[in-house]
């Protein structure tokens, strides 16, 4: 075997200028394949921190209440009782929060938008505050100073709210400024409530779009709810991988509890309205669901991703297997006498064959591994560049306001393994014709 | 037109978000009396002419309107079109690059292949400028054969699927779509920037291997092969 791969090599060094060409296409192909997996392993690892941060715990503990069989509000009454059940019970807990929810019309100075409301409770949400950034003034006002402002710990006192960048520029309000909120309580009344903005975050994509956060009792005035109701417990885990499996286990252990239960549909809470609203029940169900299902209706950007890398890589590959196969056609032509002569002196078709091989695959994992090596580090040196996304519909897709790519080794060498896999199966073709020539042909071939 | 008339001449911005109670100040009765539009869409026979038509709005004070183009109106729904445009040139763009890396691949080594025959050419009396006219006519007529097929393949693939129709298969390419089924269209423009494209792709892809068939000495031809 040794020395086949000797031989490879050298004809590949004998060969140096086409040699060349054909690691630069290929290792350009690898290298974008690679980008293209990091930019989807970034915008995945968002779409987690977004999701969990901003709309969902790892498990959500939501419900429905109906006073009459028409009705679906969107809350849970009685609350306490429920939060300790889940503080105590809920195996490999890392803490609870709760939060309410709501659907509103926010008015600002030069526009409004259709938001869907968080009332949170200040006191509850370190982590929110710790990975939420505030935006800088420039962001969202024009001619605004390259500094941030506000503070989102204000969200304890009542009569505020915090906006993402995005939506304060829609609104034209910035810092201390007021905003009316406009929302239709389940009774079928419309109130409307002012609120001071106390802090505005950096944008996170598609999901900060339409979440606005304000005290949890101003919603409660909004709505006109009892203060012994929420929204949502959102239960964070120490493993999110067990989010599925925990989930089930709360299931148990609520209904033991005396809890009626939602049959399980892995769906945001606001796809289940019109559902709720047709069943016919009153009083109170629980609603279980993973931060998943909460985001399941933006998966379709990883889909999306996925089938533009794909798309593109095959038919990029396409071209080089093209490529691969001409020149090893050429090179096996024009060696003819060489595969003569070995095989006169007693080669065996089968190691002719394995000769041409190892030659294309020798080029393909030398490309493969520059160009993955390539990529990984443009890959790497973007992310630490923190190039903000400059268009609100990229920003919306990539889930965050900055480029995040993510190289991860795993897939690396996945991608590595795939390419010379296929550069190897390009030159399969030229190495049979190679392997099929008869010794005495291959040594007349005299031109 | 005449509904955008209809706006008093103040400081009113088309904007459909404009919410319609923080409007209600601006206006004077006379003019809620003869009925009030917040925005006015306008279609462009010859769409165009959108930007000059656009300025021609903005510079008419009295109008006191400000123009803006459907995809600034749209907002994010609009861009998403500017973003999938940026994908596919940047898909086209690393297509090409990579389409050329092997094209000069190839011409390099059918260069190689042929020494013999471009040193007798030259040893007869053929100029260096004739050898490179040579090599890159070749391509052309390569490419305009192979340009040819693959318009003509593209745009019957284009044809069919915009009789039949690409089915969305989901509620988000529904959306993308705006509608159940995506029928595609081309016009001319598009086959004569694929066919200038190509042409030029292959140009730039032969540049190489024509210099290296240049510098091939006439005296080559003398000597025999290996």
């Amino acid at each position: 075997m040794g020395i086949f791969i000797t031989i490879a090599w050298r004809n590949l060094l004998a060969a140096r200028r086409r040699s060349l060409f054909l690691t630069v296409a290929v290792a350009i192909v690898t290298a974008f394949l690679v980008l293209l997996n990091s930019l989807t392993a970034g915008v995945s690892s968002n779409l987690v921190s977004a999701a969990t941060t901003l709309s969902a715990g790892h498990i959500n503990v939501a419900g429905f209440h109906k006073t009459k069989p028409s009705d679906s509000s969107p809350i849970v009454t009685n609350a306490e009782p429920l939060r300790k059940i889940l503080q105590e019970q809920t195996p490999g807990l890392d803490y609870v929060i709760d939060r309410h929810r709501g659907w509103a019309k926010v008015v600002g100075e030069s526009a409004s938008i259709q938001a869907g409301l968080y009332g949170i409770d200040a006191k509850q949400e370190g982590v929110l505050f710790k990975t939420l950034q505030l935006a800088k003034e420039s962001e969202y006002k024009d001619g605004g100073r390259d500094q941030a402002f506000g503070d989102p710990t204000q969200l304890a006192n009542k009569g505020t709210v915090m906006l993402f960048a995005g939506q304060a520029k829609r609104l034209g309000v910035q810092i201390g400024d007021v905003v009316t909120v406009r929302a239709e309580s389940p009774g079928g009344r419309t109130n409307t409530i002012d609120l001071t903005v106390v802090a505005i975050m950096r944008d996170v994509g598609l999901l900060s779009s339409w979440s606005v956060f304000m005290p949890k009792k101003d919603l409660l005035t909004l709505y006109q709810l009892a203060d012994t109701t929420t929204g949502s417990f959102l239960v964070y885990l120490k493993d999110i991988d067990k989010a599925q499996d925990t989930m089930g286990e709360l299931r148990t252990i609520l209904t033991k509890e005396g809890y009626t239960l939602m049959d399980y549909r892995p769906e945001p809470f606001f796809f289940k309205f019109e559902q709720v609203a047709g069943e016919d029940w009153t009083g109170q169900k629980l609603d279980l669901t993973t931060w998943k299902d909460e985001v399941s209706f933006l998966t379709w950007i990883l889909t999306a991703l996925n089938t533009v890398s794909f798309g593109l890589i095959g038919i990029l590959f396409a071209i080089i297997a093209i490529g691969i196969a001409n020149t090893m056609l050429i090179s096996v032509r024009e060696r003819t006498r060489e595969i003569g002569t070995l095989r006169a002196i007693g080669m065996g078709r089968k190691q002719v064959l394995l000769m041409f091989m190892l030659e294309a695959l020798i080029l393909g994992a030398f490309a493969t591994t520059v160009g993955a090596l390539v990529g990984s580090l443009i890959a790497i040196s973007l992310n630490a560049a923190n190039i903000e996304v400059p268009i609100q519909a990229m920003r919306a897709i990539l889930l965050s306001d900055v480029l995040r790519l993510k190289v991860e080794v795993g897939q690396t060498v996945l991608s590595v393994v795939v390419l010379t896999v296929f550069t190897g199966v390009s030159a399969l073709w030229p190495s049979m014709r190679g392997a099929r020539m008869q010794p005495v042909e291959a040594l007349q071939a005299i031109e | 037109m005449t509904e955008a008339k209809a706006v008093p001449p103040a400081d009113v911005v088309i904007n459909r978000d404009k919410n319609m109670v923080a409007q209600m100040d601006t206006y004077s009765p006379e003019a809620l009396h003869q009925g009030v539009v917040l925005n006015a869409a306008v279609l462009l026979k010859d769409p165009s002419k959108l930007p000059e038509f656009m300025s021609a709005i903005s510079a008419n004070k009295d109008l006191g309107v400000q123009a803006l183009n459907w995809q600034d109106a749209s907002g994010l729904v609009g861009q998403f079109i500017l973003v999938i445009r940026l994908v596919l040139y940047t898909a086209i763009f690393i297509i090409f690059l990579v389409a050329l890396v092997i094209i000069n691949n190839s011409m390099v080594m059918a260069t190689m292949e042929r020494i013999p025959e471009i040193g007798t050419m030259r040893a007869i009396g053929a100029q260096k400028s004739t050898i490179m006219l040579m090599t890159l006519l070749e391509t052309t007529a390569l490419c305009a054969i192979a340009g040819t097929i693959g318009a003509g393949l593209g745009a019957g693939l284009i044809a069919w699927l915009g009789h039949v129709g690409i089915k969305a298969p989901n509620d988000v390419m529904v959306f993308l779509f705006g509608g159940p089924a995506l029928h595609p269209t081309f016009g001319a423009g598009n086959l004569f920037f694929g066919a200038f494209i190509i042409l030029i792709v292959s140009l730039i892809s032969t540049l190489y291997p024509a210099i290296v068939a240049t510098r091939v000495q006439p005296v080559v031809a003398m000597r025999g092969k290996d």
